[in-house]
């Protein structure tokens, strides 16, 4: 089994930025701050958290997904991590104007739970099962927060922040935008292969 | 004419006429007092504060501390209202202020104590109460010009009063539940002025407002430097402040107990797997 390298480094900036409140004022997303031109918020406020409950969850969360995709290789896992982190910031931002601040890796770890199961879908039959039941429990449990404005489940501990689903949303459906283009690359190249190789073989 | 009527009875002419008429001084002092209002008839003023717990973005009122004088003539409640709406416009362009009532003065009795804040807070539905008080303290001293008074026509053309007027302005923010002082700025000024005897009482009461204008400037600008101060202590001491922010103002990407068990039965699946050399 080989160290995930990205999601390492989530996890230890994450730690690093909860532990630091200095750090965390530096990286959160503040929505005049942006305004004013500090713009590295948009991808750093993902490493921000509320709570050390908020923070234990939500690494345990990303730490497992990014594990299993850096173990199984599946691709691009970094550009993932850039496209969802900076996405998720601007569609809030865009979306929720009411939201001044904003912190927390779960938009990041649903979207990279999401992926994972997309890319799942083509291995062995019984982690096909498994990754079936994720990529069809996870829109449905979304849908419902964004319905209900809350989690489904209660929250465990004091929560001194109002759950945003739409993170949950936006790191889904660039997680599934980012997995389709991937896939079409391969299949394109896969073709493209088989043909240069047919054309080879027939002269 | 001798040395005597040439010098000594004009110098004795002034003398008298000095005696009379300069080295007047006149004072007046208005003041309203925060501790008067919040803590009346009593000789030790002792409250004992809760931990504030500020849910933000916070509702903030503005209101004048009733004054026990009859200086409320003189400050009238337009100027009030001016005076407020410039330290409102101050407060307005921070984010976590969500909205700004300015409480007119019939809406704080004298000696209220924190009875009367906990009305306000109900009628106007604020969290916390800027309230303001001044010291302003005027002076009137005759100049020199003052010996032309015996003129008669020279008390209404020349200036020979010499006003000046002190004040302190001062802001104190208080959190009403918690009855805790968050943090105070205060602002002063100082202003000269001359006026004819005729207008002095006039240009008492306008230098009294513009200086309390001033003071309010300055007060604006400590308010900033306290507000920082403000922000650095309430995260040096968390134990003395709470910070709850209200539903849409902080948002966080939280996962629930269900994703948790869904994370947790796709990753110890996989190491099942894993560990039985099924991946």
């Amino acid at each position: 089994m080989r160290i995930p390298k990205v999601t390492c480094l989530i996890l230890v900036v994450s730690a690093i930025s909860s532990i630091s409140p200095q750090i965390a004022s530096v990286f959160i997303f503040d929505r005049s701050a942006i305004l004013k031109g500090e713009v590295w918020r948009i991808l750093t406020c993902h490493f921000v958290h509320f709570s050390n409950l908020h923070l234990v969850y939500n690494l345990f969360a990303f730490g497992i997904a990014g594990w299993i995709i850096e173990n199984k290789d599946y691709r691009h896992f970094g550009q993932l991590c850039i496209l969802m982190a900076s996405l998720i910031s601007i569609s809030l931002f865009i979306l929720e104007p009411d939201v001044s601040y904003y912190g927390g890796l779960s938009g990041m770890a649903c979207g990279s739970i999401y992926y994972c199961a997309l890319w799942g879908t083509s291995e062995n039959r019984s982690w096909r099962t498994i990754c079936m039941l994720v990529i069809f429990i996870v829109p449905i449990k979304i849908a419902a927060e964004i319905c209900n404005s809350a989690s489904v489940l209660p929250y465990w501990g004091q929560q001194t922040f109002v759950p945003m689903p739409t993170s949950h949303l936006i790191g889904t459906v660039v997680a599934t935008l980012h997995y389709l283009i991937d896939k079409y690359k391969q299949t394109a190249q896969a073709n493209r292969s088989t043909r240069q190789q047919e054309a080879w073989r027939f002269g | 004419m001798d040395f005597s009527r040439a010098f000594v009875v004009p110098l004795a002419l002034v003398a008298v006429i000095s005696s009379v008429s300069g080295c007047v001084a006149v004072s007046r002092h208005h003041s309203s007092s925060v501790v008067q209002y919040l803590y009346p008839e009593q000789k030790e003023p002792v409250e004992t504060p809760a931990i504030p717990v500020l849910s933000l973005p916070l509702k903030v009122g503005i209101a004048f501390v009733p004054d026990a004088s009859d200086w409320q003539n003189n400050l009238t409640e337009r100027d009030k209202m001016d005076l407020m709406k410039e330290v409102s416009a101050h407060f307005k362009k921070y984010e976590f202020v969500k909205s700004i009532e300015l409480i007119p003065s019939a809406y704080l009795t004298q000696n209220g104590s924190f009875g009367n804040l906990d009305q306000i807070r109900t009628m106007f539905g604020i969290d916390v109460i800027a309230l303001l008080s001044y010291d302003q303290t005027q002076f009137t001293d005759e100049g020199l010009a003052s010996i032309t008074y015996w003129t008669l026509i020279g008390a209404y053309i020349i200036p020979g009063e010499k006003n000046d007027t002190h004040t302190m302005m001062d802001a104190a923010v208080y959190d009403i539940k918690s009855r805790k002082m968050l943090f105070r700025a205060p602002g002063i000024s100082h202003i000269k002025s001359k006026a004819t005897p005729i207008n002095v009482t006039e240009q008492l009461r306008m230098d009294g407002l513009d200086s309390l204008k001033e003071a309010s400037q300055d007060l604006v600008r400590s308010l900033d430097e306290q507000l920082a101060l403000f922000k650095e202590k309430v995260k040096d001491t968390p134990q003395d402040y709470q910070i709850v922010p209200k539903p849409g103002y902080s948002g966080g990407g939280s996962l629930d107990g269900l994703f948790i068990v869904l994370f947790s039965i796709l990753g110890g699946y996989w190491l099942w797997q894993k560990r039985n050399g099924k991946v």
